[in-house]
């Protein structure tokens, strides 16, 4: 049974720029605060079959490949090598509200592994917590087009 | 308050009655967390307790005009959230969870890691997660019956005079029914448990590690928000409560859950309150 998380938040960017923040593969550590550095796997940087692998501040990481992409609308990566979960899959669409604003959802589609107790740890602290990281990586990615500058291991509360 | 320990002021009750939304606001202001906390370890996740409490809330809002007085409103309200949740359809994580074999299975075969590098208070926060979501699934492999009893005699610390009146069973019946719990489930945790024996090998932090590396962390912590204490803390023991005299504390693992209070389900309960056709089915005010 699949799972899923959804988080929105309107940043205050163009479309243009916001959609080459996300779909820009080596681009993610300049904005998420829980990714410490990224590895482009392929030689295209972004479009259908780029491949990265994050590196998160925690020391762990995740393979995310794009399956699926439409020019600023949406974006969508597979993930792999995440631990706990299975059959993960990220989406990130955009949407110019204005010039100069553009609303951005986080979406992901996910299954846990562990049967019963991996449920229970799904239900009870990780779909609670992807939620929360969302939130957080929504934030840096609002702050960092915002400012230009790159988002460490937390988002300054400047932009709250 | 603990409602299982004060009762509610008639006055209010009574102007609840009557329709006073300022009273049905005050009742609800005062089950809600003591409705949501039970229902989520028996419903065994947050969105099934929320929609079971709204639910819950709901039938009461239409029924409390009928309410003559023929027992105390604790346990005409308690009543009729216990035949809920006792009758509600089983949420997905009770569809999942099944045996205590099948849990125990999937506790084997969940990794278990060295956790020496993970900081505080990351590191503590995620241990106490982690034990709170693996001993609430040991409460739904027990039948509905037996884990509310459970959780009720054991966890929240109702004498069995109150629990007894509140299920309208007899106090005999209620302690069979909490002891065969009581055998089941700690049986299942000194066979597997680390928290309890430490001959086990399964320990809460080993199986967090897993959560730290996956990058799901908020690093702000910000999602301990809706807690208001533990479930110790709101329901203190009782003289007389059914686990007052035990060595082997096992219940006390639970007690030290997280009592929490989500503000979403207080904005959803108030959107109801404040809903103009539900407004038809309140009595109506004087």
């Amino acid at each position: 049974m699949a799972h899923e998380v959804h988080k929105t938040l309107l940043v205050p960017a163009p479309i243009e720029a916001t959609w080459e923040a996300i779909s820009q593969m080596g681009a993610v550590e300049n904005w998420h605060p829980n990714v410490a550095r990224t590895e482009v796997l392929t030689d295209n940087d972004a479009g259908v079959g780029a491949s990265r692998r994050v590196e998160f501040h925690s020391g762990g990481g995740a393979v995310e490949t794009v399956t699926e992409q439409a020019e600023r609308e949406f974006v969508r990566m597979d993930m792999a090598e995440v631990p706990l979960m299975r059959d993960a899959e990220v989406t990130i669409r955009v949407a110019a509200t204005s010039a100069h604003e553009t609303e951005v959802t986080f979406s992901t589609r996910y299954g846990v592994q562990y049967g019963p107790v991996g449920w229970m740890l799904n239900a009870l602290m990780m779909k609670r917590m992807l939620g929360k990281a969302f939130d957080a990586a929504l934030e840096g990615l609002s702050y960092h087009l915002a400012t230009g500058h790159v988002v460490t291991d937390s988002v300054p509360s400047a932009t709250a | 308050m603990n409602p299982f320990v004060d009762q509610d002021d008639p006055t209010t009750v009574a102007a609840a009655q009557r329709g006073d939304r300022d009273a049905l606001t005050q009742i609800i202001e005062r089950h809600r967390p003591w409705v949501y906390n039970i229902a989520l370890r028996m419903m065994g996740d947050p969105g099934s307790a929320e929609d079971a409490t709204q639910d819950i809330f709901l039938k009461v809002l239409k029924k409390i005009a009928s309410f003559e007085g023929r027992s105390s409103f604790r346990t005409w309200l308690y009543r009729v959230a216990f035949h809920h949740l006792l009758n509600a359809k089983r949420s997905s994580s009770e569809q999942v969870v099944g045996t205590f074999d099948e849990y125990g299975a999937g506790l084997d075969a969940a990794p278990n890691l060295d956790i020496g590098e993970i900081p505080q208070p990351e590191r503590e926060l995620l241990v106490e997660e982690a034990m709170t979501a693996c001993m609430t699934g040991m409460l739904l492999c027990l039948s509905r019956e037996q884990r509310l009893a459970y959780v009720l005699g054991a966890v929240f610390s109702l004498t069995d005079a109150v629990a007894s009146e509140i299920l309208d069973i007899a106090p005999a019946t209620y302690r069979k029914r909490l002891q065969r719990a009581r055998a089941d489930l700690h049986n299942f945790m000194d066979g597997k448990c680390g928290l309890i024996n430490e001959a086990n090998p399964c320990r809460c932090a080993r199986k967090t590690r897993a959560f730290f590396e996956a990058g799901h962390l908020d690093r702000s912590l910000k999602f301990q928000r809706n807690r208001l204490s533990t479930i110790g803390e709101a329901a203190p023991r009782e003289a007389g409560a059914v686990y007052g005299k035990l060595t082997n504390d096992y219940p006390a693992l639970y007690r030290n859950h997280t009592f929490s209070d989500p503000s979403e389900l207080a904005e959803r309960l108030t959107s109801m309150l404040e809903n103009t056709a539900l407004g038809d089915l309140l009595p109506r005010p004087d």
